[in-house]
């Protein structure tokens, strides 16, 4: 049976990372579909937008280690 | 409290909840990996170098969140959410330069340093998701 949980949660795992990465993907997509509608690539500013919004998840990453106790 | 953990009806009990957790999960799990395909297959490819680039800054975004999340759930280590963190402001700097060098018109320096940043993503997502299975 632990095999059976240890293997389920190798899978949740893989599952969770996947489901952040589809996140950010759609998003991404969503904008290179924006601009192509524009005839247009992306520009510079659109990438400093998307820098802006991982130095938030990188504010948050270094919140949560504050916050966490130390193992 | 030992009769009860003893007794055979309520060990056949409990082993049928579990047996009832694991497969629920693992239609939950098929589930999404379903709809993860049938919305993957939806993104557009990219095409140019700042399309890529902001691929590999959403991918960066991604691993920054699945590890707060692991941390917060308890199945990621202060430590290895440090250790991940430092790897990661090091693809960072990557990206920046190379959209610093796409910016100044050197192609060649921006995608060799996109090329070392994504390379990096990758062993961190693989890293992610061995540490989530090994706990």
């Amino acid at each position: 049976m632990s095999n059976t949980t240890d293997a389920i949660g190798a899978l949740n795992g893989a599952l969770q990372v996947a489901i952040q990465m589809l996140i950010r993907a759609q998003e991404v997509s969503a904008m290179i579909q924006a601009a192509q509608a524009e005839g247009r690539d992306l520009t510079d500013e659109e990438l400093l937008e998307l820098a802006g919004k991982d130095d938030a998840a990188r504010k948050a990453l270094a919140d949560v280690l504050a916050a966490s106790p130390a193992a | 409290m030992v009769l009860r953990a003893n007794n055979p009806h309520h060990q056949e009990e409990r082993m049928m909840t579990r047996l009832y957790h694991a497969l629920t999960a693992a239609a939950i799990w098929l589930s999404m990996a379903a709809l993860i395909a049938g919305c993957a297959a939806g993104t557009v490819k990219p095409e140019t170098l700042n399309q890529r680039l902001a691929y590999a800054y959403g991918a960066h975004t991604a691993v920054l969140e699945s590890a707060a999340l692991q941390v917060k759930a308890g199945t990621l280590s202060k430590a290895d959410g440090e250790s991940i963190l430092k790897i990661a402001d090091e693809s960072r700097t990557l990206l920046d330069g190379a959209r610093s060098a796409q910016l100044a018109g050197d192609t060649p320096t921006a995608l060799g340093r996109l090329q070392v940043a994504s390379s990096i993503l990758s062993q961190l997502t693989i890293l992610l998701q061995q540490r989530e299975g090994a706990k």
